[in-house]
């Protein structure tokens, strides 16, 4: 159908994406989990890209979707470091988040989302100079502006298909999760985006925000998995 | 001043019969009356530094500072009215921000203290008063070397290797002639930035007063910082010792 | 107090280098009753004088909540504080609204002089003839920030604005060191001995005329005022008073000086 003259037609598809972003808490921090592809459409268009973008020392950011809002998006995060370092603040995870989810959130009022989804990754500073009184922070937005904190998260695909195997791991030993224990965890986790997701890949890095140690960028990793059950799956050649 | 009292001089949209505008001139006062500041360039980088008066022990530590960062590499320090200095910063800080939205890269210091100097320009033209306020801009990087600038009341905008602005800016630069400023690295820089502030300093008028400094330079990786206070406070040391020295000479 | 022609606008420079305009619009600030303002690491406390325009009159309200970690009171002519008070209530509910927390107290003060600034500058604008003492905690501790109506804003240990505030300061200045460890019932104590410092020898700090602000770490501002400031002003009765003769000792009392509050026949003040 024709548009009405004083109709408007929106982007109704992201162009170049990323998959899913898995992340999860520890003791003193969160390692955050994603791979390195670009997709266009279902083609890995571009390889070894990084979706996780260090804002400060104690804020990591990372998300899934369209390529070049985030790419927008970055210098809107690279404004706000700078409206807070006006006054002598660091921004902290949690205030980004905040600002993070009426920024999405007035955009798809205005019917014009960021094809993201955020998590928004980072240790929060109860006190200036005090590291006790730090505590890991995981936020996440949608693209519709729904936000929400949790201990850990699978974006994406990965939210139906990881949650709960995720969730699962988490609850064994809950708060006293050590970071290889986490990452661990992860990556079993993205080992199974890869036997599911098909736009998920086998190369992939690591960040994590630690109360001591800040953020720290994760190393490209690759995994390879075990398709052995290939071999049993009628439509394989 | 022979214009007082002709009627020439109560507002900025008013020339005088021989061509001057007043308002311009007495806004400039404001700066010419401030605390001295001084800023230099040098082998690898710009100094800035500000002699302030702090009237009360009530103040909490750096309060009011002079000397701000408008983005990481552009530094800015501020002579004269203050809440006008404040200000100016605030347009100078919003005009870095929108380059950096608009271009995704920071403001150079050029650009910044031009487009300062456009802005400060119109208030010289009349129904607001002009800016009581003189502002140096500085910065470093590999490429350019170390850029100094300086914006008026007026509105004028200059480059320099070096200048002093405030109550004892005559006696400030005679000093600064004196010096082989394109040998000395910042760290130099700072001590005889120390050394002349104090020396000028009017002993019986210049009391409760406290030296605020801002440097940026290859040491300083072309970041625009204020000077760490201990740094300040071994320059002023280095150049009270020196200037006792010399006493001893003469 | 002389007139010069160069003092009918803000928008004009005297050939000194000096804003006449908005010096007066100082002298307004100095004649509302005195509010002080000191602050510990952890918690922050106002108090301020209340007036009453006569005996039938209640008395004016000058310590206002602007968010729940932050409190202002007022010197000067009160409509410009409440205008002022609005401005700060609002910068702090849109910052919520952006950020989901409460604001940092350095921003609500850059916030704040800009807004004095423009006052001062623009042609048909007049400063606004009032001081504020600005209490809050946030993430880098306790705040005291005063303003005046030239637009200097400033953080401070301690201070006092409006009328014989100088007595209030020469108290401040000289016990500030033993402000930085105390308690909040010790700075209230510390707040009400320098603002009793203002009063002339015939009056007193009454249930009815003082009000005190606080806030600080895990304690949201709160006003306390009326029969609840009693306990703290028995606190400081216990502290004998220091009056000096007028006009000797340290306590020159800044700009000039007003009326006592509800005094009989005195001529009523616009200042609160």
């Amino acid at each position: 159908m024709a548009p009405v003259h004083d109709e408007l037609q929106r982007t109704l598809n992201p162009t170049c994406t990323g998959a899913s972003v898995i992340a999860m808490q520890y003791k003193t921090g969160v390692v955050v989990m994603t791979d390195r592809v670009v997709s266009y459409g279902k083609m890995a268009r571009y390889k070894n890209v990084s979706r996780q973008y260090k804002v400060n020392d104690n804020v990591l950011v990372t998300f899934g979707g369209d390529h070049a809002d985030f790419q927008w998006l970055q210098n809107v995060i690279e404004r706000q470091v700078l409206l807070w370092k006006r006054f002598d603040q660091d921004i902290g995870p949690k205030a980004l988040h905040g600002y993070l989810t009426s920024l999405l959130y007035a955009r798809r009022c205005k019917m014009n989302p960021l094809w993201n989804t955020l998590v928004v990754a980072g240790v929060e500073e109860e006190e200036k100079n005090n590291k006790e009184t730090s505590t890991p922070f995981i936020g996440i937005i949608t693209q519709k502006g729904c936000a929400y904190q949790v201990k850990h998260v699978a974006t994406g695909l990965g939210a139906f298909l990881l949650n709960q195997a995720v969730e699962d791991e988490f609850r064994k030993k809950g708060d006293e999760l050590t970071r290889q224990e986490a990452e661990a965890v992860l990556k079993k986790a993205l080992e199974l985006t890869l036997y599911h997701d098909c736009v998920a890949d086998n190369d992939f890095e690591i960040g994590r925000v630690d109360a001591n140690e800040g953020v720290v960028l994760g190393k490209e990793q690759t995994i390879i998995g075990d398709w052995s059950i290939a071999e049993t799956n009628c439509q394989y050649e | 001043m022979s214009s007082i009292g002709t009627g020439y001089d109560l507002a900025a949209s008013t020339f005088s019969p021989d061509g001057r505008i007043f308002q311009v001139e007495y806004a400039q006062k404001a700066v010419d009356n401030a605390g001295t500041m001084i800023a230099i360039r040098g082998k690898n980088g710009v100094v800035m530094a500000v002699d302030k008066v702090i009237t009360s022990k009530l103040y909490t530590d750096n309060a009011n500072p002079r000397i701000f960062n408008i983005n990481d590499s552009v530094g800015m320090g501020i002579a004269g009215n203050y809440p006008d200095g404040f200000n100016l910063k605030n347009y100078a800080y919003g005009e870095a921000m929108k380059w950096l939205k608009d271009y995704r890269e920071p403001m150079p210091v050029n650009k910044v203290s031009n487009s300062v100097a456009e802005y400060v320009h119109i208030f010289t033209l009349g129904i607001s008063r002009p800016y009581g306020t003189s502002a140096f801009f500085g910065s470093w990087n590999k490429q350019e070397g170390g850029r100094l600038f300086l914006v008026e009341p007026s509105g004028l905008n200059y480059e320099y290797k070096a200048w002093a602005i405030g109550k004892h800016r005559q006696a400030a630069k005679a000093e600064i002639e004196k010096l082989k400023i394109d040998t000395l690295d910042i760290q130099d820089l700072v001590k005889e930035a120390a050394r002349i502030i104090i020396s000028i300093r009017d002993e019986n008028k210049d009391k409760n007063v406290q030296i605020e400094m801002g440097w940026v330079g290859e040491q300083t990786n072309g970041k625009y910082e204020t000077v760490p206070e201990d740094v300040v406070a071994a320059a002023e040391e280095w150049a009270n010792a020196k200037l006792d020295e010399d006493d001893m000479e003469d | 107090m002389f007139r010069n022609q160069y003092d009918s606008d803000v928008t004009v420079w005297s050939p000194q280098g000096r804003l006449h305009q908005v010096e007066y619009a100082v002298e307004a600030m100095k004649q509302g009753s005195a509010t002080v303002g000191i602050k510990s690491e952890t918690h922050a406390v106002i108090v301020a004088l209340k007036r009453a325009q006569n005996e039938l009159c209640s008395h004016q309200k000058k310590i206002y909540e602007i968010d729940t970690h932050s409190g202002v009171s007022i010197a000067g002519l009160l409509s410009d504080g409440r205008i002022l008070a609005r401005f700060l209530q609002t910068e702090c509910s849109s910052w919520r609204w952006d950020y989901k927390l409460p604001i940092p107290m350095k921003k609500l003060a850059e916030a704040m002089q800009l807004k004095l600034q423009a006052n001062t500058q623009y042609y048909g604008r007049r400063p606004f003839g009032v001081g504020l003492l600005v209490a809050g905690y946030d993430k880098d501790g306790a705040h005291i920030i005063q303003t005046d109506p030239s637009a200097e804003v400033v953080s401070m240990l301690g201070t006092s604005i409006g009328s014989r505030s100088q007595s209030a300061r020469t108290y401040l200045e000289r016990h500030v060191d033993e402000f930085e460890k105390s308690t909040p019932e010790q700075l209230i104590v510390h707040a009400l001995l320098a603002l009793r410092d203002t009063l002339p020898a015939e009056e007193n700090l009454s249930a009815q005329n003082t009000s005190i602000g606080i806030v600080g770490k895990d304690m949201p501002f709160k006003i306390i005022e009326d029969e609840l400031v009693q306990t703290h002003l028995d606190q400081v009765a216990t502290h004998p008073r220091n009056i000096t003769a007028p006009g000797s000792g340290a306590a020159p009392a800044a700009g000039r000086q007003s009326p006592a509050p509800g005094g009989a026949g005195a001529p009523e003040p616009m200042q609160q």
